[in-house]
């Protein structure tokens, strides 16, 4: 893991300099150098893997591993613009290798073709940061139990038609600093005036301040009893895309998989049910996700996941860089509404 | 496949790809579409939803009209254009054309994906072009290494829609002015045909925002212009955090790997090259960016546009999106007001007051500082006596200077009357604005 003492080692040479200048004035050369020597674990190479992996590498982390051991199907290339067409029957993360890799020879990227469940706990812990897209509830609840633990950030991602999400568990209590506008202190005079009495924020002059954050388990943010009365009364400001989230996971776990164009007949169907079933068990009203939802969550839509890419692709750099206030714990994107929110979602 | 050897040997090897890439082609002779290909388009446009205009027949008609018909014209191949050119081409539009009078800088390496460290020095819109066409099987994207102002009425006339990712004010209100002077009006009534949506976007750091122009009927950027902040007209740094004060570049240097084996000459060089980043930054005007924020608004813009493109299919919902991920994250999207009398879309007659002993630099400063106009450099001419009198014009030198004694004559002395037409042109807009003068 990162900390302070690494920061002395890595250098920042004059070719990353030149081709990183426009982010450094915006995040600052130690930033930078945090970035430089984190490694990041993405699972997952559709559509929203390939935008994060695209951000992080031209972000410049040291190194990324692809983990995915899925083939490239026709469906593949289309959603993904790493993949080259005729890769068909290849690994997914085979075949994205070469153009992530071109995106920025400064990164080591690499590919893993092994299923994530495969993984031994030790084999996600040699990295700095993990991000899931794609995986199954279950899968990504033991991930993120067995690094948080160990102070690995974790981010979790999908996008199902129109509608996105990120989770981070950056851990109990995570470090980071914030720029904030100095407070000059107020005037001494008594005839000034009543405002010369406020402090005033100044302008030009900034200073760092240390700032943590701490964050619950996704087991902890998928678990919510909302039948309890404190649940009940923060469901209204509770974004329903949640809801729809649990859904979608589910119907992933119990068909092996997200809905498909090509079975919409039987997947619809399928999804009004569980819709039914989850909201039931919960005690909630089947309206919070209104039928029409089967229509906009299948497949991936590319700027659905450019647009949630992008910000996951910066929250992983934040947390990295430990710079700028991390967003808690949700960000749900709608992509008929273009509306994205952030929310903080724990069963504590 | 990569190890931790040597950067060098790194950079060769990935070389030696890109070369076998682009002789590969990534055409294949199949650039049929397979089965299913557009699946996830399809299912868009093939289904009502509750946001369906109620005119829009679902079918597999606007399939076919999207993929062969709908022109595009992306300006800007940057930062959103990069993304832009990318979602476009994976949502399967296929006639794209893409204008950028930029070539391709290192600094621009660590956002704007298409372009390589051997494209630097190249047209992006030439490097961008080749790269999605190589990539994307049926793409046929078409470059334009010029100035949008380059190309008249009958070059914008033909496209469906028009995306903008540029990085200025002037070059987006001359993108606006443009669209509105190819509106058809038949006895006072616009022609819907004749409106070609303005898709706009623009980012700066983490912040970005996204609108929908539809040019003579939602606000255009004119009417809201005042929306901007000031633009200060003397090199400020833009960089809102560091580095800006003088330490922060000392340290920067510090960093900096420099050959232990250089002779002292060469360290005395380097406190140049701390003024050099700062400086950089002011004389330049350099605005920080990073590729997520480009990637956020981009998705946007493109959903604006897909539903755009099928006003048909999707009641148009709010047309200004505002994106801030500075602090926490901040998305708002609202509906922008058309201004009653935008000077670039009311077609009301704009007027001038002044009495007649004002001077015409009084007029000069008007068009220049009042916040709805925001002129850059205009030349004023009127008519007189059937002719046509150029009174101020500083953009050519010798008639600046033929011109100049003018500005300090009164608009009596200048011979204009109460009532009198003013020709104004300017680089924020293609049409010459007509101003009526009063005298008070």
């Amino acid at each position: 893991m990162l900390d302070m003492v690494e920061k002395e080692d890595t250098v920042i040479s004059e070719e990353e300099a030149a081709q990183y200048d426009r982010q450094i004035r915006l995040w600052g050369l130690d930033a930078q150098k945090r970035l430089r020597g984190s490694r990041v674990l993405l699972v997952g190479l559709r559509g929203l893997g390939a935008e994060v992996a695209k951000n992080l590498i031209l972000a410049g982390v040291k190194g990324l591993t692809l983990l995915d051991h899925e083939e490239v199907t026709e469906e593949s290339c289309r959603a993904q613009f790493l993949i080259p067409v005729g890769s068909k029957g290849q690994n997914r993360a085979q075949a994205s290798l070469e153009r992530a890799q071109y995106l920025n020879p400064m990164v080591e990227v690499k590919a893993d073709t092994e299923p994530a469940d495969s993984k031994s706990d030790e084999f996600f812990l040699q990295f700095d940061a993990v991000c899931l897209t794609g995986c199954p509830r279950d899968l990504m609840i033991h991930i993120d139990q067995v690094c948080s633990q160990k102070n690995v950030k974790v981010f979790c991602g999908d996008v199902f038609g129109y509608h996105g999400y990120m989770f981070s568990n950056l851990g109990p209590e995570h470090h980071y600093v914030e720029e904030k506008l100095k407070v000059v202190k107020p005037s001494e005079d008594a005839n000034d005036g009543p405002d010369a009495k406020k402090p005033k924020l100044d302008p030009n002059e900034t200073t760092m301040v240390k700032k943590t954050a701490s964050f619950c388990s996704l087991k902890e943010a998928l678990e919510i009893d909302w039948t309890s009365e404190k649940a009940k009364v923060g469901l209204k400001r509770t974004p329903a895309d949640y809801f729809l989230l649990q859904v979608l996971l589910k119907f992933r776990t119990d068909k092996g998989r997200d809905p498909q164009p090509s079975s919409f007949a039987d997947d619809a169907p399928l999804l009004q049910q569980i819709r039914d079933d989850v909201l039931e068990a919960q005690g909630l009203s089947s309206e919070l996700i209104p039928d029409h939802f089967v229509s906009y969550c299948f497949s991936e839509m590319a700027p659905v996941c450019a647009v949630v890419g992008g910000v996951l692709g910066q929250e992983i750099v934040k947390a990295l860089s430990q710079r700028d206030a991390p967003h808690r714990n949700f960000f749900f994107f709608d992509g008929l509404k273009g509306s994205g929110v952030v929310d903080y979602l724990s069963a504590k | 496949m990569a190890d931790g050897g040597e950067p060098e040997k790194k950079r060769r090897r990935v070389e030696e790809l890109a070369e076998k890439m682009a002789v590969d082609g990534g055409h294949g002779e199949n650039t049929r579409d397979w089965d299913g290909r557009w699946n996830h388009v399809r299912k868009f446009l093939e289904r009502s939803g509750p946001f369906t205009h109620p005119d829009f027949e679902p079918s597999t008609e606007s399939l076919q009209f999207l993929l062969e018909t709908c022109k595009i014209l992306v300006i800007g191949a940057g930062g959103l254009g990069c993304e832009l050119l990318k979602n476009l081409a994976l949502s399967g539009f296929r006639q794209i054309h893409v204008i950028d009078m930029d070539t391709i800088d290192v600094s621009n390496l660590n956002r704007q994906f298409l372009f390589r460290p051997k494209d630097v020095g190249q047209p992006k819109a030439d490097v961008a072009a080749e790269f999605i066409n190589r990539r994307i099987p049926g793409c046929n994207v078409v470059p334009y290494f010029k100035k949008i102002q380059d190309f008249d009425e009958s070059f914008y006339r033909q496209f469906h829609i028009i995306v903008c990712g540029l990085d200025s004010i002037i070059a987006r209100r001359w993108m606006n002015g443009m669209l509105m002077s190819l509106l058809i009006y038949e006895d006072g009534v616009l022609d819907p045909s004749s409106i070609i949506p303005l898709i706009d976007g623009g980012t700066e750091g983490f912040k970005g925002n996204a609108r929908v122009v539809l040019p003579g009927m939602t606000a255009c950027i004119d009417c809201t212009l005042e929306l901007y902040p000031p633009q200060i007209n003397f090199p400020m740094c833009t960089i809102a955090s560091m580095p800006r004060l003088p330490e922060h570049c000392i340290e920067y240097v510090r960093v900096l790997q420099w050959p232990k084996e250089k002779p002292f000459g060469a360290h005395l060089s380097k406190p140049y090259s701390i003024c050099l980043f700062f400086l950089s930054g002011v004389v330049k005007r350099i605005i920080p960016a990073v590729a997520s924020t480009n990637a956020v608004i981009a998705g946007m813009l493109q959903e604006k546009q897909f539903s755009a493109s099928f006003s048909s299919a999707y009641v148009p919902l709010n047309n200004y999106l505002v994106f801030n991920d500075v602090d926490g994250l901040y998305t708002y999207t609202f509906e922008a007001d058309r201004k009653e009398n935008c000077m670039a879309c009311s077609q009301v007659p704009q007027d001038l007051k002044f009495a007649s002993s004002a001077k015409l630099q009084d007029i000069l400063r008007y068009l220049t500082e009042n916040a709805s106009l925001q002129m850059k450099s205009p030349a004023i001419t009127a008519t007189m006596d059937g002719k046509n009198k150029t009174l101020y014009l500083q953009t050519i030198a010798s008639i600046e200077e033929r011109t100049r004694p003018n500005l300090c004559k009164t608009l009596k002395e200048l011979g204009l009357t109460d009532g009198q037409e003013l020709a104004v042109a300017d680089v924020t807009t293609p049409q010459t604005m007509l101003f009526k003068l009063h005298f008070i």
